[in-house]
């Protein structure tokens, strides 16, 4: 089997099990905007459906355990947008270590994260706000 | 006259791209991050070069840009033809054709312009630090009498700019912002369209140009571009320019924009006001 399509049903088999986490209460703002601990589980499984159907990105995650992977992405999320969950995952530098992330391979993330945000619904402003936190972490993922 | 040689090359180096095995154009960078195609063929606002690079290629891609402007104020009217290779999100090449038609007067000047433009660094949307791009414009005028007539020294010359852009995320109501500043050394006339030089002055003069955007959507930009010029001739006084534009990138390979530009006085003529429209075609 094509290794997008272990990827494919990896993320569809993940899909099947939204809804099992707790979200975690929070008070705010952003992380509210993006509808919370579900919203971000949304965001992500749509983000994971993007990179999984892209070819330009996809082999970066041939070796990516993708239920760990999605789980670390959305409390990464979560802290970012300023909700109270614990991150479990390394530094952004040391996540990214060895990897070679390209700058083509960074925007080609910010363009399917954005395509999923507005999949959900996201307004702009909130689009804009999450992407403000996340830009300034270009220099710990690229290029390492 | 003018040759077709220029069109030519660009033709010649827009096969070879598209043509090599090993660089396909791609279309990677968000959506309005290559900016739209300044009136000297540069990737910037409608008359400021920024220091983005044009088209959407972004590292070890490449990309390629084609351009329509017309300008058309009282008395006369600024047609643009040009195109633009670029590489890496960093090496950006560039021809552009003017034609400037006289329209109350009688008759037209012209002149060509070859683009270089180099990221030096930065990244437009992600670094702390502003994107920053030196360039080059060289410039050649299609006819000297008319330049030379009014007392331009030389009918070629080279502009000199450095670039400085950065994206503002959730800058002013949600919205993200452009803010662009550019210094240009130069010793063109009227952009050089009336020769370069003076017979009093030839010297290099450095001239402040600064562009300003809201994106209204990710695809709309609302924006405000100053450009100061230099004013050596004696026969008439030269303005510095400004427009209002709004710029819609209707997807990565097509971008149109509408602008609303004060001219100044150009050759005499006072209060040069009226419509700048822009179409662009990307890979």
């Amino acid at each position: 089997m094509k290794k997008e399509y272990v990827f494919l049903l990896n993320v569809i088999l993940l899909l099947t099990c939204i809804g099992c986490a707790t979200p975690p209460a929070s008070t705010n703002l952003l992380y509210q905007r993006l509808g919370g601990y579900h919203g971000l589980e949304l965001i992500t499984n749509d983000f994971l459906l993007l990179i999984s159907r892209d070819k330009r990105i996809v082999d970066h995650f041939n070796e990516t355990d993708i239920s760990i992977f999605r789980q670390r992405l959305i409390e990464h999320l979560c802290v970012v947008a300023g909700g109270e969950c614990d991150y479990q995952g390394e530094s952004m530098l040391n996540a990214h270590q060895g990897l070679n992330i390209t700058q083509a391979d960074f925007d080609v993330l910010v363009g399917h994260l954005i395509t999923a945000m507005k999949q959900n619904d996201i307004p702009m402003a909130t689009r804009n706000a999450l992407l403000a936190r996340l830009a300034p972490m270009y220099g710990d993922i690229t290029y390492q | 006259m003018q040759s077709i040689r220029p069109v030519v090359v660009l033709i010649s180096m827009l096969m070879g791209m598209i043509l090599s095995p090993h660089s396909n154009a791609q279309t990677t960078k968000i959506i309005a991050t290559g900016g739209a195609t300044q009136i000297e063929g540069a990737g910037g606002g409608g008359i400021v070069p920024w220091a983005v690079v044009n088209g959407y290629g972004s590292s070890d891609e490449w990309a390629a840009t084609a351009v329509a402007t017309s300008v058309a104020v009282d008395d006369f009217t600024l047609r643009v033809l040009g195109a633009s290779v670029s590489y890496d999100n960093r090496l950006e090449l560039s021809f552009a054709r003017q034609t400037f038609d006289l329209d109350t007067l009688g008759g037209s000047l012209g002149q060509d312009v070859w683009g270089i433009k180099y990221k030096l660094v930065g990244e437009l949307l992600y670094t702390s630090i502003p994107q920053i791009s030196v360039g080059l414009q060289y410039k050649k005028v299609a006819d000297f009498g008319l330049p030379s007539a009014v007392g331009a020294a030389n009918d070629a010359g080279l502009d000199i700019y450095i670039a400085s852009s950065k994206v503002f995320f959730d800058a002013i109501a949600g919205r993200n912002i452009l803010l662009n500043g550019t210094l240009r050394a130069t010793e063109a006339n009227q952009i050089g369209l009336l020769g370069f030089g003076s017979t009093h002055s030839s010297d290099y003069q450095v001239m402040l140009e600064g562009s300003v955007a809201v994106l209204l959507r990710d695809d709309i930009a609302l924006g405000y571009e100053y450009r100061q010029k230099p004013n050596q001739l004696d026969f008439a006084k030269e303005d510095d320019w400004q427009d209002i534009f709004l710029a819609w990138f209707v997807n990565k390979h097509l971008s149109v924009t509408a602008a609303y530009t004060d001219l100044g006085g150009i050759a005499g003529f006072a209060h040069q006001n009226g419509w700048y429209l822009s179409v662009e075609g990307a890979l």
